[in-house]
């Protein structure tokens, strides 16, 4: 034995005295501690007292024989492992098979020589210690389980939480999402922006488990919350994509597809990376168009290099979406291999009606894959029709107590090209004023008068196309192009509060200046003016058409 | 199963092999076939062998990258065919690696 470690304890059972003392001495020339019984109950009593890591055992002794010592020491030693040797003179194999039987681990037949009795001793003392280590590994790991398992259940519920109250349950859209783990990684959000167009975001996280579910937090919250404050398709993705590389490990990410329905306009604004290709599907039930994902997913890139350019699609009257998670092409089928892209769009050949198309499509999965419904895929489906009408906010929160106030912003190249002040005014204005129940109205004041400030007077552009459905998509192109080409230019905002009677009146004004071109004299014509007049109180157009004011009053009594 | 990595020619180029189903199983098998090596060479990913690869393999090619450089990697993916190649096609990797 070397010096450092402590002795180890041996237990000598043994009613012959002399034998007792030889095999003593040898064990102390050995450096081991060593305890001594006389029979059978004393072997039981000391080794209860003095717990020794070995017990060399007789077999023949008075009061209890060894075999019953060693059926009891086993009995008490329990889950630890104490290697027991029987030093024994007798030769009879039966009566050494019982050894073994009652609990021995070896046995040694008298006369034995030392050099032997100490190599049984060292193996048995080697596998004691492998013993130790097992299972000091095995509560290790039946401890992790159990806190893996919990882990798991708490991410469970947080990313539930988050699924259920990210919806907010507009008809016409449906969705299917199973999961093959506990759960697995993706996400289907919706919001309503105040001016109407519906958001939605169906997502992947690579990993599943707790990893998805701390992804899943700041992206349902930045949705939600960027979405009610109108911001844009394109300034969410960025948003996310930003805070998804700060928190996430280098190997993760998020594939995503991020999208905005205008049910009214009739258009499409998507941003989709690393999802699937996203169909729109025509009246006659058959894909018309398959928008490939352009991005990589969010959460890979630095925000500088990351593209937030959007793909704007017209939509007819009965065009639905459908998109899909990469479980539905990989889901496995019982025949071998995958379901994949091809079989997807199989499905839109079937002679099925276009309310049943959706069903089709999950069953079709889930038969071919021999019923197994332990998939992991979501597929979605957005009927483009959604509420025809204008939607203006339900909840008339109450708004503050109106004071007097005032606020002005210019905004030069290059933020113009990227910058959309319409959301920040509006968090103003709910900040200091309330003003929810009037945020529908004011979205799309600020946003027209923004609109035609940028692309009418310095793009040069007819913002009449935007409406367009059919024009839509060239008129987004061309204007992106422009906004790049723009070389000078600038827009003034100023938004002017008063108290008047019980409630409060906002002035709004937007000009422009600069522009490549000498001003367009666009006036604001067509669909924009009439719209702002009847939201308004009164709309002046002012200059050569580059400022319009706009006066908007709330809770006056008439 | 299992990633085999080799220095070819010059010496300066890795050639990263996975074999059979590229998943989260040879995570660390992956890693270490290039954590030691410098970043200054050339990484190659040969997914000749590969009959499998999911979300995960594109997690471990990013953190590849990101040891090769970030940005000025130079790691190319070779002989990714049909469903492997559809994979990173929808990822967008192309973006990201010299996919051949």
């Amino acid at each position: 034995m070397n010096s450092q470690s402590p002795a180890l304890k041996v237990l000598v059972a043994e009613d012959h005295a002399p034998s007792s003392t030889i095999m003593c001495r040898m064990l102390e020339h050995y450096g081991y501690d060593v305890v001594v019984a006389r029979d059978g109950e004393q072997a039981i009593e000391k080794y209860r007292s003095e717990k020794p890591q070995l017990v060399l055992m007789d077999v023949l002794m008075p009061r209890m024989n060894g075999y019953e010592a060693v059926r009891q020491i086993k009995e008490i030693a329990g889950d630890d492992f104490v290697p027991v040797i029987f030093v024994t003179a007798i030769h009879d194999e039966d009566a050494l098979a019982k050894c073994v039987e009652v609990g021995g681990d070896a046995f040694l037949t008298k006369p034995y020589s030392h050099t032997v009795l100490k190599s049984k001793i060292d193996a048995m003392l080697r596998i004691r210690s492998l013993h130790d280590r097992v299972v000091v590994q095995n509560r290790a790991i039946s401890h992790f389980q159990d806190q893996l398992l919990n882990e798991q259940r708490v991410a469970e519920k947080v990313f539930h939480t988050i699924v259920r109250s990210g919806r907010s349950g507009e008809q016409g859209v449906r969705c299917v999402n199973s999961a093959k783990s506990i759960f697995n990684g993706d996400l289907f959000l919706t919001a309503k922006r105040a001016t109407g167009e519906l958001h939605f975001l169906i997502a992947d996280f690579t990993g599943h488990g707790l990893s998805a579910a701390i992804g899943a937090l700041p992206v349902s919250d930045i949705f939600q919350s960027m979405t009610s404050n109108g911001c844009s398709v394109a300034d969410i993705a960025e948003v996310m994509n930003a805070k998804l590389k700060r928190i996430l490990p280098g190997d993760m990410f998020c594939a995503a597809c991020i999208g905005s329905v205008d049910a009214i306009e009739r258009r499409l604004t998507l941003w989709n990376g690393g999802l699937p290709p996203v169909f729109i599907v025509d009246g006659n039930n058959r894909i018309r168009e398959r928008l490939p994902p352009a991005h990589l997913a969010l959460g890979i890139l630095d925000e500088q290099k990351f593209d937030r350019s959007v793909q704007v699609f017209a939509l007819e009257p009965r065009d639905r979406i459908f998109a899909c998670t990469d479980g539905l092409i990989d889901a496995p089928i019982a025949t071998g291999g995958r379901f994949t892209q091809d079989g997807y769009e199989a499905c839109f050949e079937a002679p099925v009606p276009s309310n049943m198309q959706f069903d089709w499509i999950i069953d079709s999965v889930r038969e071919i894959g021999e019923g197994n419904q332990n998939d992991d895929l979501t597929l979605i489906e957005i009927d483009t029709n959604l509420d025809e009408s204008v939607s203006v906010a339900k909840t008339a929160a109450a708004s503050r107590v109106p004071s007097t106030w005032e606020t002005s912003l210019r905004i030069d190249m290059p933020a113009l090209q990227t910058f959309d002040p319409v959301p920040h005014f509006l968090r103003l204005l709910s900040e200091i004023q309330g003003l929810d129940s009037h945020k529908a109205n004011l979205v799309t004041i600020l946003t027209e008068m923004y609109v035609h400030a940028l692309d009418g007077v310095l793009l040069g552009m007819n913002p009449e196309l935007r409406a367009d459905h059919a024009g839509a998509p060239r008129y987004f192109e061309e204007r992106t192009a422009k906004l790049r080409a723009l070389e000078r230019g600038s827009i003034y905002f100023s938004l002017r509060h008063r108290v008047e009677g019980c409630g409060g009146e906002l002035i709004i004004q937007v000009a422009s200046s600069g522009g490549e071109k000498n001003f367009n004299q666009v006036p604001l014509s067509g669909r924009r003016l009439p719209l702002l007049r009847t939201l308004c109180d009164c709309v002046y157009v002012m200059g050569s058409g580059n400022c319009v004011e706009a006066t908007y009053r709330w809770g006056v009594s008439h | 199963m299992g990633v085999k990595a080799t220095i070819t020619g010059d010496g300066q180029t890795v050639t990263i092999i996975p074999e059979g189903r590229f998943d989260f199983n040879c995570h660390r098998e992956f890693r270490d076939s290039y954590s030691s090596r410098p970043a200054n060479l050339r990484y190659v990913v040969d997914l000749v062998r590969t009959q499998f690869m999911d979300s995960s393999a594109l997690g471990m090619l990013l953190l590849l990258r990101e040891h090769a450089g970030g940005d000025s990697a130079k790691v190319q993916i070779l002989n990714s065919v049909s469903e492997i190649r559809s994979i990173l096609d929808v990822a967008n990797f192309g973006k990201l690696f010299d996919i051949r």
